[in-house]
């Protein structure tokens, strides 16, 4: 009861209705002087009682309603509920109060969505960034870690906001540098290597923050360990074919110092010399002469012929080629393709060039007396396969992914036996995947080799 | 000194043992990693990057010892304190067989490693590393909860070593000519079977920083 009492008498209601009552005694009293007429003060008061209640009433219902209904709604805005609009009652002050309350409503709804939509959307773009992002604040404070660089330095992401940067990314390099820019203020770059099972390079860019959160920086970690790889590959490309070239020059220039020291003079171990010399030649000129078809093909400077080709009267071209060398070494050679064969769209030369180099491979690693077999056919509805198996030396299994890398060998001493340029493989891959086709191998150590291309037939 | 620098020193000799702790990360990953590969260069650069952790240990633990005399804390600063020393040697003693994993690497250069057990070293060290690793984001966290699942990994290892140290003694009996090679594998299976209980008592020293109590979990 008290605080209803209290409630009361904070109000303002009770103002006016005392305020009238006032006015209507004060008029009276006028009244009384002017008529002076002897009227009993307690008549008055009940005469002008009912006036000023029904007057209250009025300015009751048309301000204290309204502007109570305006007190629960500013409330509500203020805990955050924006959806409640006042009902108009007037169209007074209190009534422009009301329109422009809700007009305030409105817009601070309509304000707050397009902010959250905009941060939904920045926070979107920075969780499926692939690159690591990490902004810290002047004292080495994280502002914001994205999924990326959790994932990229396996840390444990979960509430590191406001925390310091050694106790989530335990990296003294990137810890230094990233104080180094915190310091100067300046854009700063290294590359990193994360500890994950397979070790992966990151280039890390420290960057100052501008606007809010001066005085920060941020830092963007973009992987490069495929780069490091690719640059790694090129260089021991060429630094083999820098061996390879080294080789047999060598052994031309041993030649001929001896040849000229003298052995010039017998002539039959000259001849003999002068052969190797003219073997080793004709390796070096094998070599660039495949080098240079492989970057040929892999620049795409040559664009492969499209015309119909009968994968049939390649490998009976191939069969006749090296029927009489495999003989020699008494290989037996097989051949087997359908007498319907689809025919396929691409360049002959390239292609014969394919077979050649399958056929040559599995004469080189075969061992006398052993049967080479060439197939063709069709696998599936709209492929043609030809393959070449052997029952040569065969390739290790872990070795497998890399024979058709440039200048892979199994073993570097007994394939340059052969007289193997390193390419050969590498250039059947480079022409299969201009056709749109595909190449597989199995082998067996010891038992074996099968490589198998598949060509795509040409559509109707 | 004010309750404000207190605190403010107890931080800095956290993330200074946090930063200890991401070189012994590094020296353990690489150890094993030049073992693995037979990187010479890399296990030098291990064994050399160890003169650094030591003089972090030293450094950091008269920042503590310095602690605990001019302000004897009480109650759990006094354990922030006392559980920095202990984790600081912890980690020192990790970096330590991280280097000796390394001169294994070094004594072990140009023998091929022959015995089939090294195929398990990876994975034992990566368990190990991640234990090290989640021991000291527990301690970031001061999340006991964490730090009782890491000491739970410890088994792993343990299972792991048993496995790799018979396997090696009967390579061993088969074949005399890897037997050098089999005593540095049992070695280094070992070190790192140690690292990883290092890596428990980091945890203990964790549960005892939060709770106040002391857990054998080892």
């Amino acid at each position: 009861m008290p605080d209803r009492i209290k409630d009361l008498a904070r109000s303002i209601s009770w103002r006016p209705l005392a305020s009238y009552f006032f006015m209507l005694f004060v008029f009276y009293v006028a009244l009384r002087f002017y008529v002076g007429e002897s009227v009993n003060a307690w008549v008055v008061v009940f005469i002008s009682l009912p006036f000023a209640i029904v007057l209250y009433w009025i300015l009751l219902i048309r301000i204290r309603g309204p502007l109570a209904e305006i007190s629960e709604v500013t409330k509500e805005m203020a805990r955050g509920s924006l959806d409640r609009e006042i009902r108009i009652y007037s169209d007074d002050e209190i009534g422009d109060l009301a329109k422009n309350i809700n007009l305030l409503g409105r817009q601070l709804k309509q304000t707050i969505g397009e902010i959250t939509e905009e941060k939904d959307r920045m926070g979107a773009v920075l969780n499926s960034m692939a690159d690591g992002v990490v902004a810290v604040d002047g004292d080495g404070r994280i502002l914001l870690l994205n999924p990326a660089v959790v994932r990229a330095l396996n840390i444990s992401g979960e509430s590191c906001k406001g925390k310091d940067i050694v106790g989530v990314i335990r990296h003294l390099e990137f810890e230094q540098s990233l104080k180094i820019a915190l310091e100067t203020q300046k854009e700063l770059a290294l590359v990193i290597k994360a500890l994950t099972p397979d070790p992966m390079y990151y280039r890390v860019i420290f960057t100052p923050l501008k606007g809010a959160g001066k005085g920060g920086v941020v830092a963007l970690l973009r992987d490069i360990t495929e780069r490091r790889e690719l640059d790694q590959m090129r260089s021991e490309f060429i630094a083999n074919v820098s061996h390879e070239l080294r080789t047999p020059l060598t052994s031309i220039k041993g030649f001929l110092e001896t040849l000229l020291d003298g052995a010039l003079e017998e002539r039959e171990t000259a001849i003999r010399f002068l052969k190797i010399i003219n073997a080793e030649t004709d390796r070096m000129t094998r070599l660039i002469g495949d080098l240079f078809s492989l970057s040929e093909i892999e620049s795409g400077k040559v664009v492969p012929d499209r015309e119909e080709v009968s994968m049939a009267r390649i490998v009976e071209k191939v069969f006749s080629i090296f029927s009489h060398s495999a003989g020699e070494r008494g290989i037996e050679l097989n051949c087997h393709v359908p007498a319907e064969l689809p025919v396929i769209i691409g360049d002959e030369d390239m292609l014969t060039r394919v077979v050649i180099n399958l056929v040559d491979n599995a004469i080189k690693y075969s061992p006398d007396n052993s049967r080479i077999t060439v197939e063709a056919g069709c696998s599936g509805k709209n492929e043609v396969m030809v393959s070449v198996s052997d029952q040569g030396i065969g390739i290790p299994e872990e070795n497998l992914p890399r024979v058709f890398e440039r200048l892979y060998r199994v073993d570097r001493a007994r394939s340059r036996e052969y007289g193997g340029s390193g390419l050969g493989l590498a250039i059947v891959k480079h022409i299969v995947d201009v056709h749109g086709g595909r190449i597989e191998v199995t082998s067996r150590l010891g038992r074996g080799s099968r490589f198998t291309v598949y060509l795509p037939v040409k559509l109707k | 000194m004010s309750r404000y620098l207190f605190d403010k020193s107890l931080r800095e000799i956290q993330n200074d043992i946090l930063r200890m702790g991401g070189l012994v990360e590094k020296a353990i990953y690489d150890s094993v990693d030049a073992f693995m590969n037979q990187d010479v260069t890399s296990a030098a650069g291990v064994i050399m990057g160890d003169e650094r952790i030591d003089e972090l240990f030293l450094e950091i633990e008269d920042k503590c010892i310095k602690l605990i005399a001019t302000q004897q804390p009480i109650a759990k600063d006094l354990r922030i304190a006392v559980t920095g020393i202990k984790i600081l040697t912890s980690l020192e003693r990790m970096a330590d067989h991280a280097v000796d994993i390394a001169r294994a690497t070094m004594c072990l250069s140009g023998h091929p490693m022959l015995v089939r057990p090294i195929q398990e070293i990876p994975r034992m060290a990566r368990i190990a590393r991640q234990m090290v690793k989640d021991g000291l984001d527990s301690y970031v966290h001061r999340d006991v909860e964490k730090a009782r699942e890491m000491c739970s990994m410890d088994d792993q290892v343990d299972f792991i070593f048993s496995h790799v140290f018979r396997d090696t003694i009967i390579s061993m009996g088969e074949n005399p000519d890897v037997v050098t090679q089999g005593a540095y594998l049992l070695y280094v299976s070992r070190y790192i079977e140690r690292i990883a209980d290092h890596a428990t008592n980091i945890g203990e020293s964790v549960i005892y920083l939060v709770t106040g109590e002391r857990r054998e979990l080892n």
